[in-house]
């Protein structure tokens, strides 16, 4: 395997690290909106 | 946050190695690869900056809990400006104390001086005085034997 090839495989792992994070990151505001709506509702 | 914080940066790096060595392969398919990449990576960078963002927004909205802490730490901080402000006060005046006696030290001191001054003057009479003596007590063994 090239060194070019090398890093891509180690970007392409960073790549997928960085967007699974970035999904858990949209859930979780996601999920905060949903609770300070709830909140907003009952009160 | 930080995990996304720290890839991002690496991922960078690792972006510009990859580009410095498609340059040096001269190899147009792996040149484009990192022109697609760095698009790439952009777009995720937007979307990071965009979620902390909203994350941010998220966090001011301050709840009890952090409200009461920060009460407290006013609280905490005001208390401590008060300490110090008497602490500077207690060094203003251990200052003032120290200057007195620095200034009473030089009274003594010149007093001293003039002190020692007489006494090489009453040191120097005194050997005058020995001296008249002296030639006084010759002249009586010389003149009664």
């Amino acid at each position: 395997m090239s060194t070019f090839e090398q890093y891509n495989e180690e970007y392409l792992s960073l790549v997928e690290q960085i967007t699974t994070s970035l999904i858990i990151l949209d859930n979780y505001n996601a999920n905060a909106n949903n609770e300070d709506d709830v909140d907003a509702n009952v009160s | 946050m930080k995990t996304i914080q720290s890839l991002l940066p690496q991922a960078e790096d690792l972006l510009k190695q990859m580009s410095l060595e498609a340059r040096l392969q001269s190899e147009s398919e792996s040149i484009d690869r990192v022109k697609l990449y760095k698009i790439q990576l952009v777009n995720l960078r937007n979307v990071y900056n965009a979620a902390v963002l909203r994350t941010g927004v998220e966090d001011c909205k301050v709840d009890n809990d952090t409200k009461t802490t920060t009460t407290n730490n006013t609280a905490l901080l005001e208390k401590q400006n008060s300490t110090l402000s008497n602490v500077q006060s207690i060094i203003t005046n251990t200052e003032n104390v120290a200057l007195d006696i620095t200034t009473e030290l030089g009274r003594q001191r010149e007093a001293i001086i003039n002190s020692q001054s007489h006494v090489t003057e009453i040191t120097s009479l005194t050997n005058s005085a020995q001296y008249i003596i002296n030639s006084m007590m010759e002249r009586k063994r010389r003149w009664f034997g």
